[in-house]
Formats: structure tokens, sequence, C-alpha cells
């Protein structure tokens, strides 16, 4: 079987064992980071935004469980219909916030509505990732 | 439809402007409509909010962090807002930086977090 897929766009993303990519959020005047995270079953931001998304109750989101991969950690998310612009272009996914995890937490672009919206491939030998908007 | 239209609280730092240009840093006005339009998950919004001109803005300074450069050795476990290759202000948390960014006026870069052990190869699993 032959899979011949096409990309718009390369970003080199530098010398380390993870790929993460400027993201804006909302209409902050600032970019943050965030982890293109193919394990992450939904995206996940750092609590530390909440302020400046004007979210002062996050409970008032969808919530849903939500755990790590080796169940170290554990809690309740809450879900936000939350804008976000990559690259030049937007798009609204649902991010959950864990309010009981610490700021500081990465910022995590997870399957559900980010990976629906962009074609994500990788050759981390050459450290390059290519994507398309679909 | 739930109305999601977002209220700023009182003490938020950017509060009661309406847009922002960093001189010789970004000639696009970034709008900061404060009023959140309720689109649906996993639709894209067809009227977009102004962005910047260079869809790669904070490529840069995400790459200079990821680089570990000697630099930030000053600023274990703190917050920092880059731009370019230079730190334009830190805070020990989120709120004191973006008090500090709003007092002076810096707009755009990135933030981000910077680890305690900045020094030692990391790897984050899961």
């Amino acid at each position: 079987m032959t899979a011949l897929l096409t990309f718009d766009e390369e970003l080199d993303y530098g010398d380390r064992h993870r790929i993460s990519i400027p993201i804006r959020v909302e209409n902050l005047p600032y970019q943050v980071e965030a982890l293109i995270d193919t394990g992450a079953g939904v995206s996940c931001f750092d609590r530390a935004l909440l302020p400046d998304l004007a979210i002062g109750e996050v409970t008032t989101g969808i919530a849903i469980p939500v755990r790590s991969a080796n169940d170290a950690v554990a809690g309740t998310g809450y879900l936000h219909s939350i804008r976000i612009e990559i690259f030049g272009r937007d798009m609204t996914i649902p991010v959950a916030f864990c309010p009981d995890w610490p700021e500081g937490t990465p910022n995590l672009l997870g399957m559900r509505g980010f990976f629906e919206q962009m074609l994500i491939g990788f050759d981390h030998q050459q450290r390059r990732m290519y994507y398309s908007f679909t | 439809m739930t109305d999601s239209t977002a209220v700023l609280a009182a003490d938020f730092p950017y509060a009661g402007d309406t847009s922002y240009t960093l001189p010789g840093y970004d000639p696009l006005p970034i709008n900061i409509t404060i009023n959140v339009p309720n689109i649906p998950i996993g639709m894209t919004d067809q009227h977009p909010w102004l962005r910047r001109i260079n869809p790669r803005e904070g490529v840069e300074e995400l790459l200079w962090l990821e680089s570990r450069p000697p630099e930030l050795a000053a600023y274990q476990g703190r917050w920092v807002a880059v731009m370019g290759q230079h730190i334009v202000a830190d805070g020990a948390n989120m709120s004191e930086l973006r008090t500090l960014m709003a007092e002076g006026s810096i707009m755009g870069g990135l933030v981000a977090h910077v680890p305690e052990d900045i020094g030692q190869t990391e790897y984050l699993i899961g």
C-alpha cells in the first residue's frame, strides 16, 4: 500500500525530542508555546492563562475526567471553547483547563478539535514538521 | 445556543484598551476586542480577528528558548517574555509578568515558563 500525503508548509522545530510551536490564544497580545501531542486526547492548556482569557470560574466549562498516561496525575478538566491562531490560521478548539494542576504546566495540542483541523507529519530525523490546514 | 461572551475582570491588565501596536516590532494593531463570539467547537471562524503580518511570529523566540541559551540560567523557575533573542520582561508568576508587560506596554513576543532544571536534558512523558 502506498499512502501519499502532501503538505503546504514545513517547519524546522529545533534540536529537541519534542515538537512545540508558538500559538496565539484568543486575542491576547502575546504568544505561548504549545506542544504537538498526538498522545493527548484533547488539548489542555496551562491554567495560568485563565485570567487573560477572562475565564473567572473554570468550572463553568464542561467537566471531563483527565489523567496522564501513567495515571500519575488524574483529575477533572473543564472544557472551554477557545480560539487559537497557528501560523496565521485561526481555529476554535475545545481546551481543557485543570485547576488542580500547577501553573507552568505545558500547553498541549491534542487530538479532539485540533488534529481534526490540521494535517501534520513529522520527520524527526531531520527535525522537520510538515503541515496543512484542512 | 450558549452565550460564551467573555467578560473581562475589573483587574484585567489590558482593560480599557482596544488595540495595541508595538513600534518597530509589529506594525499591525492587534485587535483585542473583548467580546468573544460563540463559535461552535471544531468550526473555523469566517470572520477572523486581525492576524499578525508574519504568520511565523514566535518561531524565532521559541527556537531560541528551546536551544536553552546560557542567559536563561538566571530565569530558572520564572516566567519570561521573549522578543527575538532577548528576554524583555520576567516575573515570578504569570500574573506578575502580565502586570509588568502591561505597565511597560510590552506587546507581542512569546511568554513562557522557564523550567527549574533548565540545564538538564528533559524528556516529557505522556
